[in-house]
């Protein structure tokens, strides 16, 4: 699959999905992979709750960049704090700017102003892309976005075209342009969204695919199926023996040990094969832009097993040449 | 008595919301605590917010409409409903129930150019916790009418805890009186040429408000204010503290349901503290997707009878599929321990086992019932 290789040349990497649906586990692990092709990455938190921090064992981030892996910094957006910054830059004088953004009328703006949120977080990425070091090196080679829960993240990625169209002049007007332009640019920019497979997950999945390309002009560049059940764990024949035996085993009213091992064996075939429905309708969707991602046996995934999936981005990427 | 047995000897609340981040299975939950309850003898409605088909195919209805629809309970299970006992279902959609508010307050042209504006436009789908508080002003018209029993809402899936709770005071500061209205109302009502005036003499706050977030935006949002007239404002004044009151009143209770995921558990955990810090009733936790504990220890596989006629290969499959789900279970009740510990011991905790097929028909429906409330089934 050739498609992957275009990732790793991308500036700007934004992860959609529903929530829930392992988002954060896939920034990670495209951030871990890019780094390890030598690449600087930054991660972007942009959600209220802590999802990257955890995988590094740190409880939060802040707002400046700091170094999680050899190569990889991370960061959370706060927009609130970056319109008041935006504000003080504006005024000039950081007293008058104070005044301003501790009053009540401007609090009562900021969380009213349709969008302004939205602004912020596309404007400070933006500032991010562009930063460069006094070398004149790229800060960062690729900037991963861990986007909010669809809903949100979808009116993250609408915002510019609204604005562009609400506001006609003016210094948000210019800029809300430039970061419209960044984000349709399929050579900077790459749109990804992650699924399970699962009946709800998989039609937003497919919601979004037809979204972003009709409304956002943003295209899905990839698709992550996350929490695949090994296929292949038992031949057809054997599972249809343990299947079998479990039957029996409940049939009589076994609770010991074997009829345990049968029951989890038993858990194994019955999930896989629910999942291949959805799997299939994912591959029905875009076969070619399609990453299949293991189920880990663990709920608090931390950096091993990202570090895991970005060995098997990399072998899709070898692979493929 | 706690919530969970409250409902059948009907002296649970009028009103059950259910709380938590997507993907935990919040709209299953809901309907099976609405199956539970009708079943019960309650007459009750389940107020949701997009479905899956295939949830509303399992409760024998065609589609999930914005029109209540009446679930055919006794031709869908064996367990027929107590006397009185039937469920509804209802979805929600936040921008018809923001326009209904409007018609409700305004009048019919100053409606018309209210629904034109971009302002409104924005606010009705893009308020922050405009869904949250569209999904309270529902809940709130359904009470009134005072048709059911027991409400179940299943909330909008919410990154920022509590948004609904405060998006009703927020839409009164918004729109209030208070210091937005006052400082704004003159020159809105002079329209856009006393918005030019504005700029020239008004303090600094509205001056760069004006520069940073556009001009534009505050035309559209002057024109928006020009039509919000003192009967309007009112109108939704009284309505936001009403729902407000009926939300923190001993008639609600909240719940939280989640499932044993690290994201989910910690935005779980952020709720409860805020419930409790703001003296919401609440009712307790619903766990969904709770693996099995396998406690035994197999390292003799190779040597158990039953198993002699097959051969390594699958005796080491089978071994490490026991193992991968031990480790499964182990990581999922330590997440509950970590919930109980931070709790307590007198918040009720329930919890529903991951099933190994999809729970898309009614008797899935009745076994999330029966887990929930601790139904004995033989």
């Amino acid at each position: 699959m050739k498609e992957i290789q275009g990732i790793f040349n991308r500036r700007l990497i934004f992860v959609m999905g529903k929530g829930g649906v392992g988002k954060t586990t896939v920034s990670v692990s495209i951030g871990l992979a890019a780094a390890r092709l030598g690449k600087k990455v930054l991660l972007v938190e942009t959600g209220k709750a802590d999802t990257i921090a955890p995988f590094f064992r740190m409880n939060s981030l802040s707002n400046i960049p700091v170094v999680v892996h050899e190569n990889v910094w991370a960061v959370r957006v706060d927009p609130r704090r970056e319109l008041d910054e935006y504000v003080q830059a504006h005024v000039g004088s950081s007293f008058i700017a104070k005044q301003i953004t501790n009053s009540k009328l401007y609090d009562h703006l900021a969380e009213a102003t349709p969008g302004i949120k939205e602004v912020m977080t596309l404007g400070r990425i933006w500032r991010w892309e562009q930063s460069k070091e006094k070398n004149g090196t790229l800060t960062f080679d690729m900037i991963v976005i861990d986007s909010p829960a669809t809903g949100h993240g979808l009116s993250l990625l609408r915002l510019p075209q609204t604005v562009t169209e609400m506001v006609r002049v003016g210094p948000i007007f210019s800029q809300t342009k430039m970061i419209l332009d960044m984000l349709q640019n399929q050579a900077l920019t790459w749109l990804t969204v992650v699924t399970l497979p699962e009946e709800l997950p998989v039609n937003e999945a497919m919601q979004f695919n037809t979204i972003s390309s009709n409304e956002l002009n943003m295209p899905v560049q990839l698709f992550f199926l996350n929490g695949v059940y090994p296929p292949d764990a038992f031949t057809p024949e054997q599972a249809t023996d343990i299947l079998s035996r479990f039957e029996e085993g409940k049939k009589l009213g076994r609770s010991d040990r074997s009829q345990m091992v049968l029951d989890s064996a038993r858990r194994l075939i019955i999930r896989r094969q629910l999942q291949e429905t959805y799997i299939e309708q994912m591959k029905n969707l875009n076969h070619s832009r399609l990453i299949e991602i293991p189920f880990y046996f663990i709920n608090r995934l931390t950096v091993t097993e990202a570090l895991d999936i970005a060995t098997l981005l990399i072998n899709k990427l070898n692979h493929s040449e | 008595m706690n919530l969970f047995d409250s409902i059948e000897k009907k002296q649970g609340p009028r009103i059950i919301i259910c709380c938590g981040s997507g993907g935990v299975g919040k709209t299953t939950i809901s309907a099976s605590i609405g199956l539970h309850a009708a079943l019960c003898g309650l007459k009750t409605m389940v107020l949701t917010i997009d479905p899956a088909k295939r949830l509303a195919d399992s409760l024998g209805i065609t589609s999930f409409d914005f029109e209540m629809q009446q679930v055919p309970i006794d031709k869908l299970t064996v367990n027929s409903p107590k006397n009185g006992g039937e469920l509804y279902a209802m979805m929600l959609d936040s921008k018809r129930t923001f326009d209904k508010l409007i018609m409700r307050y305004a009048t019919s042209d100053v409606q018309e150019l209210i629904y034109k504006n971009r302002y409104y436009q924005h606010i009705s789908k893009n308020f922050a916790g405009s869904h949250e508080y569209m999904a309270m002003e529902k809940l709130y018209e359904l009470y009134k009418e005072n048709q059911y029993d027991l409400i179940v809402l299943d909330t909008p899936p919410t990154r920022q805890a509590l948004d609904f709770l405060k998006a009703p005071q927020r839409l009164i500061d918004l729109l209030g009186h208070n210091l937005f209205w006052k400082l704004f109302r003159p020159y809105f009502q002079a329209g856009k040429i006393g918005f030019r005036m504005l700029s020239a003499v008004a303090s600094p706050i509205l001056r760069v408000t004006g520069q940073v977030m556009g001009t534009q935006v505050l035309d559209d949002v002057s024109d928006f204010f020009r039509l919000w007239n003192d009967m309007l404002f009112e109108g939704f004044r009284e309505r936001a503290m009403a729902v407000k009151e009926l939300l923190s009143g001993p008639q609600s209770t909240f719940m939280i349901i989640t499932s044993p995921m690290r994201v989910p558990m910690i935005e779980a955990i952020v709720f409860y503290k805020k419930l409790i810090e703001h003296r919401i009733p609440f009712g307790g936790f619903v766990v969904n997707r709770v693996h099995p504990l396998y406690i035994q220890d197999i390292d003799d596989i190779f040597q158990l009878s039953e198993f002699e006629d097959w051969d390594d290969t699958l005796k080491n499959r089978l071994f490490e599929t026991y193992q991968n789900f031990q480790k499964l279970g182990q990581s999922d009740l330590k997440a509950i321990d970590d919930l109980k510990n931070i709790i307590g011991k007198y918040t009720e905790v329930r919890e529903i086992p991951f099933f190994e097929t999809d729970v898309y028909n009614f008797d899935g429906l009745l076994k999330i019932r029966n887990n929930i409330f601790q139904i004995p089934t033989e």
